[in-house]
């Protein structure tokens, strides 16, 4: 792990960090699975959060490196690295005002940005110009996957974030850690009829620069 | 409503805007009441509402946790929040997780050892974890209410569980 434990090692070994059914206390606290699902991780599926892979993941990694957590930090998701996310975006995020990213990135991480520090930030001008580039439902989308990528910080504060080592990779839809839901894997194979693939070797995210 | 527009009816705005992704706003209300459930009701009020008061959530704000109410809480203690560092109305243990919520909504990822370590000597290792993930999922929520600019009605959303309007509370 990258912290250092900051619960007894018993309680620390039960961590996970999307939902496992496990009865220990820091399983019993971890995201719902079906919450990750219908966050749009790893891809949009049936009722999910449903936004271009590209800015999704650019709001998953943008609150990534907010609240520090290596784990989500140093994971990419497959269908948004096919879709077009490269290393020269995910470098641009933090300073994304003064970068090169496209406005409409730039849009959706401003509402990201704003909840993550402040969000009496999300004002009707704010939104307004996310409305230029996305539906009303895409911006509430942004709000609540805004939102649910802060949850990292229950890992960081709790000193059980899995670390770098345990990501630092491409991950496919149809890795394990994801689950196996009938909605899920239908997802999955309009992703592959589409042309997309969902699973592979190991591609470390090193290789993707 | 004051930031999303067009939205379909529902009972409360909550409903409305998080009720556009009805799968998402169920399973993480589930989490929500599950994991705020797990805490001394009147000490998870307490930061819930320092919480609210510095993201600036009116909508929580005008709410009240009927346990905590119910375990003894009282309105002229809640009016006494702003002072919690002096105030004889709070002990040390409401102090330390009051403080520690503070450091948790501001910048979690500053929290040191030794903000863990003040925090532990009141609360033991399961409650801590438990505390972790009632402000987390706390932070979630005010900061999604706050930023879709969600209001509190004359109803109230029944995925809220557990809560009434403090105008009920008064009453």
């Amino acid at each position: 792990m990258s912290t250092t434990p900051r619960i007894p090692a018993e309680l620390a070994a039960g961590f996970t960090m999307l939902g496992n059914g496990d009865p220990t206390p820091a399983a019993r606290i971890a995201i719902p699975i079906e919450l990750t699902r219908l966050s749009g991780i790893p891809i949009a599926s049936e009722g999910s959060i449903l936004l271009d892979p590209v800015v999704h993941e650019c709001i998953r990694l943008f609150n990534a490196k907010y609240q520090g957590c290596e784990y989500c930090m140093n994971a990419r998701q497959a269908i948004a690295v096919q879709a077009g996310l490269n290393e020269d975006i995910v470098n641009q995020l933090t300073r994304f005002e003064t970068s090169a990213l496209p406005d409409k990135i730039k849009a959706a991480l401003r509402i990201t940005s704003a909840i993550a520090s402040a969000p009496k930030m999300v004002t009707p001008e704010v939104l307004d110009e996310a409305r230029r580039f996305y539906t009303e439902q895409e911006v509430i989308d942004i709000v609540l996957l805004s939102v649910i990528t802060t949850g990292s910080k229950v890992a960081i504060t709790l000193g059980v974030d899995p670390g770098k080592a345990a990501s630092s990779r491409v991950f496919y839809p149809t890795d394990p850690v994801y689950g196996n839901s009938a909605e899920l894997q239908r997802a999955i194979d309009e992703f592959q009829n589409k042309g997309f693939q969902v699973r592979g070797e190991v591609i470390p995210v090193s290789a993707l620069v | 409503m004051s930031n999303i527009r067009n939205l379909p009816p529902a009972p409360t705005e909550l409903d409305q805007v998080w009720g556009t992704r009805p799968g998402f706003y169920a399973v993480f209300m589930e989490d929500y009441n599950r994991s705020i459930a797990r805490i001394d009701a009147p000490l998870l009020e307490l930061c819930r509402l320092r919480m609210a008061t510095l993201l600036g959530s009116e909508f929580e704000l005008g709410l009240r946790y009927e346990a905590a109410a119910a375990a003894g809480l009282t309105e002229a203690k809640i009016d006494a929040l702003g002072g919690y560092v002096k105030s004889p109305l709070f002990t040390e243990r409401e102090r330390q997780c009051i403080a520690f919520t503070e450091l948790f909504v501001i910048q979690s990822s500053s929290i040191g050892d030794d903000d863990v370590t003040r925090v532990q000597a009141v609360l033991d290792a399961e409650e801590f974890i438990y505390f972790v993930k009632a402000l987390s999922v706390m932070d979630q929520f005010q900061r999604s209410c706050v930023a879709f600019g969600i209001r509190l009605g004359s109803e109230l959303p029944a995925t809220l569980t557990g809560f009434r309007a403090v105008e009920a509370v008064a009453a």
